[in-house]
């Protein structure tokens, strides 16, 4: 049962990742990679990374994506012919990787030996959720790197006007 | 786990800097919104004020020795960081002062070039207390960031959006190269601040992750194999931002590769050492070759800078203390000289709106103040007594004699003579050649007065470098234990040759 | 219980989500099926031809964009990742109490700061 959902979500995760390269229309590519998102976040969902899953919904689904359509929109491509002569030169990289991967696991396994945690962050049992876990190791021991973030987003509010409002006009001017 | 925090006022306090920083920048950003009519330049003398204040905190704690950890060991305030904030709050000063006359070529948002300036200073400050992989992470790009945003700000200028294309292009992806390389090394220690990695045996994944890590650091400090976005963004963006590029980052980045490799991997020096000796040759080479071939100033000093990191990774090759010290005091000769060096550039390039080699012809006749300046800047970028980067070379070099590093030492003298060859051709067409137009060159007061600073550092740095080379070695002290018996015996100050 | 009925334990904790999605998608594919069949169907040549405005159309209908959209989504882009810090925030906040609150109150004032430039520069108007 647990494999089920594993394999439908990453099954229509690879569906859906050939799609976004191999449709020739623009629009439809992002689409595909709408569906990819809610799968991918649904995949988060069955290994327990629940606050993971709400970020893939609520930034990737919900705002990147638009960035994504924006563009498609904003440069008006309707079918995107130029990249697809490349194919057999993706297929022959894709299928070397994919061999070397095959090969790795079927040679060396996989290793049981559990992953490393960070600051108690993998011990999140069922009774207090992922978030909370999240929650409590990001206003302490993560503090630093929350506080920054903060300034990364301002600089980056104030350089992305910078560099894409066409001209200044003060608010106060136009009252 | 639990919700654990406990922070003091003490513990404040070691972030004061910082967060006067931050308060000041907001308070720079505020006034340019509020008050629209106030002239541009107003704000670079508030920037400079406030940068002022945070150097005075920062010498009083360079004094007083305060000293401390922060959020979990990933936040550090030591001689060394302190050593390098200082450096990088006297670049971004000059760098602003600089600025004034150039802001005036910007058409949009000329207040907020200098919050963006104030924002990338606060970044690179925060990188020089990073003391984990996490926050190295997060505050290399936080300072990134501006730069980005810096690098394209003549928004009608195709080279400068060129610039700022590739600049973030490939500025992301060594974004990624060390994202990847950090879940490595975490992966492989379940670690992430420096000192507790130490412990760790090497394993291939750990050495994978720190050369990724080095990658992206190298791509930060423009060393040679990571050096190919360094011409073009250089030449694209706006001189002062090339004149900030070409120094602060660097001594952020250095500040974190010398808490890298004499920390974290302090063990495994004798398999590092030849990477260092091998990027610090081609660095060296690479730079001076094809500076000499350059026809535009902000291209011949992009190249130099290649040239001079690869001198600075000596010391890093080096692996002492010593090398460290001489990593530091390299860094701060370079500061003046670089940094005064550009601002004749952008001086020149307000006045003729060129930054052709040829338009410097006859210089001296129009200028004889910015001729002299840019005499001494690239006689101290070349390394001739009794200039501060003869110091910061000889410095540099006894480090690698102390550790037999004389292959290394052998190119970086050949090198010496190459650099020599290009920086004295801009010298000839200044003094030499005949002008094609003689108009006399006028200076604005803050262009001035920031020479004028950089001309004071790199002879004082020169003439009398022993308190700055006390400050260097006790600034390194936390490294102490990687020093050979033998640099031990021989204080720089004793070297017969020496300053 | 076994590591495959924990697994089931914990997904029948998203069923509420998934009969969300089931009643998302059946109303899209039931509001085209029911509207297919329960329509009136006349067609005619004259009304099945493209209309625009009285004439023939004359370009395509899929136009560039104004890149006005572009910096907002960016900007929305950015407040987006304000609020993903704020929900784990708000998740523990009964725990870490009055410090968490000063945490966040920094991190919202820096925000501000930012929110108050776009609004006074104009990048929150349409021209």
């Amino acid at each position: 049962m647990a494999l089920a959902f594993f394999f439908y979500f990453s099954g229509v995760i690879v569906l859906t990742s050939v799609l976004v390269v191999a449709l020739r229309n623009p629009i439809y590519s992002a689409i595909s990679l709408l569906i990819m998102f809610f799968h991918v976040a649904g995949l988060y969902v069955t290994l327990h990374a629940e606050f993971l899953a709400a970020v893939q919904i609520i930034v990737y689904a919900g705002a990147i994506l638009v960035l994504y359509l924006f563009v498609v929109m904003l440069l008006n491509v309707k079918r995107e012919e130029r990249y697809h002569a490349q194919f057999p030169l993706a297929a022959l990289l894709g299928v070397t990787i994919l061999t070397e991967v095959l090969m790795l696991a079927i040679l060396r396994g996989f290793s049981s030996e559990p992953l490393p945690t960070l600051g108690g962050a993998g011990q999140a049992d069922q009774a207090t959720g992922n978030t909370e876990t999240i929650g409590e190791v990001l206003y302490s021991t993560y503090l630093f790197p929350f506080e920054v973030a903060s300034l990364i987003l301002l600089v980056a509010m104030i350089g992305a006007i910078v560099l894409a409002k066409k001209d200044i006009g003060l608010a106060s001017r136009n009252q | 786990m639990t919700f654990n925090l406990s922070m003091s006022g003490s513990d404040l306090l070691l972030l004061l800097p910082e967060m006067l920083l931050t308060v000041w920048l907001c308070v720079v950003l505020i006034v340019d919104f509020a008050m629209p009519r106030l002239p541009k330049a107003r704000l670079a003398y508030l920037s400079v004020g406030g940068l002022a204040a945070v150097l005075l905190n920062l010498l009083w704690f360079d004094r007083t020795g305060v000293t401390g950890t922060l959020f979990a060991d990933m936040f550090v305030v030591d001689r060394l960081a302190i050593f390098f904030k200082i450096l990088i709050v006297i670049a971004t000063a000059l760098v602003i002062l600089v600025s004034v006359d150039y802001v005036r070529r910007f058409r949009f948002f000329k207040g907020e070039y200098y919050f963006l300036v104030l924002m990338s200073a606060l970044g690179m400050m925060f990188m020089a207390s990073a003391n984990d992989l996490l926050s190295v992470f997060i505050t290399l790009e936080f300072s990134t960031f501006g730069f980005y945003v810096l690098v394209a700000y003549l928004r009608e200028d195709v080279a400068s959006n060129e610039a700022g294309l590739k600049f973030f292009i490939l500025g992301v992806f060594v974004a990624g190269l060390l994202a990847y390389g950090i879940s490595l090394v975490f992966g492989e220690t379940g670690k992430l601040v420096f000192s507790d990695i130490a412990a760790a045996p090497p394993t291939t994944g750990l050495i994978i992750g720190f050369l990724l890590i080095f990658g992206a650091l190298g791509f930060k400090i423009g060393a040679v194999p990571f050096h190919s976005w360094i011409p073009d963004t250089y030449h694209g963006a706006p001189t002062p931002v090339t004149a900030f590029l070409s120094i602060a980052p660097k001594g952020a980045a250095f500040a974190i590769l010398l808490r890298m490799f004499l920390v974290s991997l302090a063990t495994l020096k004798p398999a590092w050492v030849l990477l260092m000796v091998g990027v610090s040759i081609l660095s060296m080479t690479y730079g001076n070759v094809v500076a000499i071939a350059q026809k535009n100033i902000k291209r011949l000093l992009a190249y130099s800078g290649i040239a001079q990191v690869g001198n600075i990774l000596i010391g890093l090759a080096a692996g002492t203390k010593m090398g460290g010290d001489a990593i530091l005091f390299y860094l701060l000769t370079h500061l003046f000289a670089n940094l005064g060096a550009f601002a004749v550039v952008i001086a020149v390039g307000n006045l003729i709106r060129s930054d052709e080699i040829e338009d410097y012809n006859g210089l001296n006749r129009r200028s004889p103040f910015l001729a002299m300046a840019m005499l001494v800047f690239l006689l101290s970028l070349a390394g001739v007594p009794p200039l501060a980067g003869f110091i910061g070379k000889l410095y540099i070099f006894v480090a690698a004699i102390n550790e037999g590093l004389y292959t290394l030492l052998v190119v970086g003298l050949i090198n010496i003579v190459i650099s020599m060859y290009y920086y004295l051709i801009v010298v000839k067409k200044m003094y030499i050649n005949e002008p094609t137009d003689r108009t006399p060159l006028a200076i604005s007061t803050p262009m001035k007065a920031a020479i004028y600073v950089c001309l004071a550092g790199t002879l004082i740095l020169g003439i009398y470098p022993q308190p700055f080379i006390d400050w260097a070695v006790s600034a390194t002290l936390m490294f102490s234990q990687f020093t050979a018996p033998a640099a031990l015996a021989v204080p720089p100050t004793m070297v017969p040759f020496g300053g | 219980m076994t590591g495959t009925e924990l697994l089931l334990d914990y997904l029948s904790r998203y069923f509420p989500v998934f009969v969300f999605v089931v009643i998302a998608l059946l109303f899209g594919v039931v509001t085209l099926v029911i509207s297919h069949f329960v329509q009136p169907k006349y067609p005619e040549a004259e009304k099945l031809s493209a209309y625009e405005c009285g004439s023939e159309p004359f370009s395509d209908a899929r136009m560039p964009f104004p890149v006005r959209y572009y910096i907002f989504a960016m900007l929305f882009v950015i407040f987006d990742i304000e609020v993903i810090f704020l929900y784990p925030w708000a998740v523990v906040f009964g725990k870490i109490g009055f410090i968490g609150l000063v945490e966040m109150l920094v991190f919202i004032a820096l925000f501000l700061v930012a929110y108050v430039y776009a609004w006074r520069k104009g990048a929150l108007e349409w021209d």
